[in-house]
């Protein structure tokens, strides 16, 4: 048996979620992954468009009562999809593109990236003053992650943005604070601490995507202070992609 | 200058998974030429190590890897002794002038990261990630725009918990920033905006909550809580391990801030990264999945 819990609502044995624009059949050799690239959506998506969770154990629990999964391929840890299953179905939610399509809004990054695949380096240096963009460099069929998502509230920590001409961002990318005014020191294996620099001055890339109506970079950071840290990022700086200087 | 200091030899591919993967690039720095094979060697070790290591472990086939050789002059890496520093006086001839109180801060690992990128932008343009391996048996590293570790035991550790930062966004999970215990002041109580990163929060609302589609209905939220939040957290997890709810003390703060489970390769450098973080980075590496290529199942993922 694998590892399944029953959620505290369950969903109907034949529950079809709303708004399923296909239903498709598990067979043999399949799993969450195949079938969401098949039809262009996230894995996260697709499990929690069907069951309304991604706890694994739930999850584990709907495969076996809703979907009929009935084989294991890891020792019995998880349901597997099999053509034995039956019912056997899953249901498909419109993919991204479809409903970017759809409701014909901007061209966001996700897609220009897919269409494109070439990315920008770009080399940063800067020190407690001040960033600068030095370089840009064009890196054809180099594949880059999909953007995290456009539309937040207020955050802290950091980010880079891509933009259009009209200000519009395309791109948004949460990363790890490249402007180091600290760092950790590793003790041991169990002890990290972190320690703020003296002075510091250094220099960081960015590789993001080419797209064909970006024409600037914003960079957001919360204050470089550890006491502060949790202040909301504002813009720190942004750098023409088409001239390389500040704009 | 460091860069008279030793030779580029040239650049192996440690494995090819076609034009389309994510470029891991492993650079030695410390090493004699006689010592590359024990680079060769370390390198190896390395990357079986990172695809042992979950969600790695079922993406092998979505990564290339390149191992650079890079010869210095001397061995080891420099360990200054005077000021805080404290070290043995080791001042070896390196390449990238790898060094311990790096910035001046004992016990960091460090080297010229400006250096090492130059050098991997002529060996593989389309890297996108960068780990050196200093040849030292002393425990250490650092992070930034390369991660960078010793050969002590245990130190690859850093590499893949720094990697985790610059190449997936993911924040620190630890709950203080000078170290439990040394009565810091300024880190009791997260007051600030949430967090941009994806396995930090400082909202606990089970409706919003950013990873709640991973928490059970029976987790309590908060899952645990601080006694104290003028002190790290001393209890011990009261759900089994890999349970994702929302852990009181994370994002350097001991209350305030909350992590997705109770412990996690961004806390502690020798245990699994959590669910939160794994997800996190199937998500950025889902563009460099070879056609046609995708994960097995995951052990207790349930979702296979």
């Amino acid at each position: 048996m694998a590892n399944e819990s029953e959620p505290d609502n369950p969903l109907p044995v034949d529950f079809v979620p709303e708004g399923s624009v296909e239903t498709h059949r598990v067979s043999d050799g399949e799993d969450w992954a195949s079938v969401a690239a098949q039809y262009n959506v996230k894995v996260e998506d697709l499990i929690y468009f069907n069951f309304h969770t991604n706890v694994p154990e739930e999850v584990n629990w709907y495969l076996r009562r809703n979907v009929g999964c009935n084989v294991s391929n890891d020792d019995g840890l998880n349901w597997a999809f099999s053509s034995s299953a039956d019912p056997g179905l899953i249901y498909i939610p419109a993919s991204e593109v479809t409903e970017k399509e759809a409701e014909d809004v901007t061209p966001v990054a996700t897609g220009d990236t897919a269409a494109n695949d070439s990315a920008l380096r770009l080399t940063f240096s800067y020190n407690r003053e001040s960033v600068t963009l030095d370089s840009i460099q064009t890196l054809e069929e180099m594949p880059t992650s999909e953007s995290d998502p456009l539309e937040h509230d207020s955050e802290a920590g950091f980010w880079y943005e891509l933009r259009d001409a009209d200000n519009t961002t395309l791109y948004r990318q949460v990363i790890h604070n490249p402007l180091r005014y600290d760092a950790e020191i590793y003790l041991d294996e169990e002890t990290i601490v972190r320690q703020v620099f003296d002075d510091y001055a250094d220099t960081f890339d960015l590789l993001v995507p080419k797209l064909p109506t970006a024409t600037q970079i914003a960079l957001f950071s919360s204050p470089l202070n550890p006491e502060t840290l949790g202040e909301a990022a504002t813009e720190l700086a942004t750098f023409s992609l088409t001239e390389g200087g500040v704009t | 200058m460091s860069a008279r200091d030793g030779t580029v030899i040239g650049t192996t591919i440690l494995q090819d998974s076609g034009k389309k993967g994510f470029n891991l690039v492993i650079v030695s720095e410390g090493y004699k030429r006689a010592e590359l094979p024990t680079f060769a060697t370390d390198a190896k070790d390395f990357m079986d190590k990172f695809f042992m290591t979950p969600p790695f472990d079922s993406h092998q086939a979505w990564f290339n890897v390149y191992r650079v050789d890079v010869a210095s002059t001397d061995s080891g890496a420099k360990d200054p002794a005077g000021g805080a520093c404290g070290g043995s006086g080791a001042n070896p001839a390196t390449y990238f002038e790898a060094s311990f109180c790096w910035n001046n801060l004992p016990r960091l690992l460090g080297c010229n990261s400006d250096l090492v990128r130059k050098v991997v932008n002529a060996q593989v343009p389309k890297w996108n990630g960068i780990l050196v391996i200093v040849n030292t048996t002393t425990f250490g590293g650092s992070g930034g725009p390369v991660a960078v570790f010793s050969r002590a035991a245990g130190a690859s550790e850093i590499g893949i918990h720094e990697f985790c930062h610059a190449a997936f966004g993911l924040a620190d999970e630890y709950e203080y920033y000078g170290g439990c215990g040394t009565g810091e002041t300024g880190h009791d109580n997260y007051t600030g905006a949430e967090p941009a990163e994806p396995n930090v929060t400082a909202n606990i609302n089970r409706n919003t909550l950013k990873w709640g589609s991973f928490v059970g209905r029976s987790i309590a939220l908060p899952t645990t809580v601080n006694a104290d939040c003028t002190k790290c957290d001393p209890q011990a997890s009261p759900v089994a391990a890999g349970t994702v709810g929302a852990f009181t003390g994370a994002f350097y703060n001991h209350c305030g801030a909350y992590r997705p489970e109770f412990d996690c390769k961004m806390r502690t450098l020798s245990k699994p990264l959590c669910s939160v973080c794994q997800y996190r980075i199937e998500v950025k590496l889902k563009p460099y999945a070879p056609l046609g290529d995708f994960p097995q199942p995951k052990p207790n993922t349930g979702v296979g």
